[in-house]
């Protein structure tokens, strides 16, 4: 297919815009952090995202149409994130999509987030199905079996805490700022990992699930317990961070041999969503893979983070195997991977 | 000129098109499915009725609140991403504008407007406006009883909380009801008007009339 696809993505706090070309050429790609809106009330606040939402969207839009040096007559589609997340702010990137489509005469793709995230190592590593995908973000933790566009099945998931809320919660109580991950990961660089004996919950159990719940709460009887110092703090980052590669490494052994089985000609693991950025994570699992003889393949950190690329990528996808979608798509708080329309044609 | 009217800040809500100084086709929102779902469908369902096609517009305008947050950011992000394409003008309308601009007709000589809009928890959007519904102020939110101190002693009740405005005004006071809702017509009309007049300037982008603040509380907030 030729030219290009605007992507959309306005799910959590995070507005952003971008143009991807079907060869995988990012042309641009746009985020807006509204990180300092929310940072006072310790965690998003899903009205005040909507607002800031509405406020930039548009001129977001127009700088990643410029930055592409494209108009709205070059596109191809137009993709926007039609959930799951916080709906309000969903709703302002559907309908504005849509109305660009509308407007432009391009057809209209609208784009699961998670996909997004699934698809995100296709487009910065041309991973070919079928993958393993870890999928670790500040409201998801799931391993998925990815065999083709559209066609995921989820072998383990969070039955508590996602693994960014962990890290959110676990640095609220180390008396940190929001958002959590990068603060615990710096903090820990000057920690040591075997100060504290922590939980590992689920290690060792049957299947691919996940919890962080008790982990948590362990933290908590620490903190209230005694007085941290900031070596204290450190090594009590350290010892969290240590236990939570512990757990996803466990997690990952059992779903890559469950993988294995169902798919033999697979060997990649993708990590993707915004936790992958943190480093430590992302050592831990290249350490284990090479003795499932899995590869791990990590989308570089600004395709991990919440962005409109990857958006604008799962639309590409969509729209050459042509998956659209109509103009009264709904916007969705809850969307499983699961239930999402596959490719009709597959490799 | 060919003017397209979206107004989603109350529930259901509506779209019109105007052609050569006129409605030439208009459609209702059902209440029953969301509005983001329904409002570019609509549109389009609304212009193939008028035989015009989105390339044709000329102006675009939006009702932009005080309302439902959401439905006022449904209308907006649309006309907002549409003038984006079209690069056509796009002007925002005070919802309480569109209101009292549809009583005009049924003042009697010497009253003014007041308009009240449901904004839940006992309290209302309130503005008032002049006999040919020029705004005498800005919308404010206030209780039932502080928008009931504030109708002028000249000025007709309406909206949406008219009924529940009017026990705590403690004086005879004429309501005219069946005047709560905005339409995308009125809102179409008055965008018209505006873009017509000598001293009209395009400000960019229509942005959201909340009035209301969010409601959350800062860490801060929460400890005390």
């Amino acid at each position: 297919m030729t030219g290009v696809v605007l992507g959309i993505e306005t799910s959590c706090d995070e507005t952003a815009a971008a143009v991807v070309a079907f060869d995988c050429g990012i042309r641009s790609s746009v985020v807006l952090s509204q990180l300092e809106d929310h940072r006072a009330y310790g965690g998003v606040v899903p009205e005040i995202a909507a607002r800031a939402h509405i406020e930039h969207l548009d001129g977001l839009i127009e700088r990643a149409m410029a930055e592409a040096g494209v108009g709205f007559a070059d596109l191809a589609g137009v993709a926007a994130t039609a959930g799951p997340g916080l709906i309000g702010g969903v709703l302002v990137g559907l309908v504005t999509g849509k109305a660009i489509a509308a407007a432009a005469g391009v057809p209209f793709v609208a784009v699961n987030h998670l996909e997004g995230h699934a698809l995100s190592a296709r487009l910065s590593h041309g991973v070919e199905f079928p993958y393993l995908l870890l999928l670790v973000t500040g409201g998801h933790c799931q391993l998925v079996a990815c065999a083709a566009l559209g066609s995921y099945e989820r072998l383990g998931t969070t039955i508590d805490d996602a693994i960014g809320e962990a890290f959110d919660k676990t640095a609220r109580l180390l008396g940190m700022g929001y958002p959590g991950g990068p603060e615990i990961e710096r903090t820990a660089g000057s920690g040591n990992a075997r100060a504290f004996a922590l939980p590992r919950p689920m290690v060792g159990r049957e299947g691919c699930d996940f919890s962080f719940s008790g982990l948590k709460t362990a933290i908590r009887r620490i903190t209230e317990e005694r007085t941290l110092s900031p070596q204290d703090v450190a090594d009590l980052a350290a010892s969290f961070q240590a236990a939570v590669g512990d757990v996803v490494v466990d997690r990952a052994r059992n779903a890559m041999r469950m993988f294995a089985e169902r798919f033999p000609q697979g060997r990649t693991l993708v990590v993707a969503g915004g936790v992958a950025a943190n480093a430590a994570l992302r050592k831990r699992l290249e350490t284990a893979t090479k003795k499932s003889g899995f590869t791990v393949v990590a989308p570089p950190k600004e395709l991990c983070t919440d962005n409109a690329a990857m958006i604008a990528w799962a639309g590409a996808e969509r729209l050459q195997a042509g998956l659209t979608d109509a103009l009264d798509a709904p916007g969705r708080a809850r969307w499983p991977l699961m239930e999402l329309a596959a490719a009709r044609t597959t490799a | 000129m060919i003017v397209l009217g979206v107004e989603t800040a109350q529930a259901g809500g509506s779209v019109a098109v105007r052609h050569g100084g006129s409605v030439a086709a208009s459609r209702s929102l059902a209440d029953s499915k969301t509005q983001a779902e329904q409002l570019l469908p609509v549109i389009a369902a609304m212009l193939a009725d008028a035989r015009l096609a989105y390339a044709d517009i000329d102006l675009l305008a939006v009702g932009v609140g005080p309302g439902l947050f959401t439905g006022v950011r449904v209308g907006i992000a649309a006309v907002r991403g549409l003038r984006l394409v079209l690069k056509v003008p796009a002007i925002g309308i005070g919802t309480l504008h569109a209101v009292a601009t549809r009583a005009i007709g049924d003042l009697r000589a010497g009253e003014s407007i007041y308009v009240v809009n449901d904004a839940r928890n006992e309290e209302v959007y309130a503005q008032r406006f002049s006999a040919s519904a020029a705004p005498g102020d800005d919308a404010v939110l206030l209780p039932l009883a502080d928008a009931a101190r504030a109708l002028p002693a000249d000025a007709v009740l309406l909206g949406t909380a008219a009924v529940l405005v009017a026990p705590f005004v403690g004086r005879p006071v004429r309501v005219l009801s069946g005047f709560g809702a905005a339409d995308a017509a009125t809102i179409a009309a008055l965008a018209e008007t505006r873009a017509a007049q000598p001293d009209f300037r395009d400000l960019g982008a229509p942005r959201p009339l909340y009035v209301r603040k969010p409601h959350a509380r800062t860490l801060k907030e929460a400890k005390r």
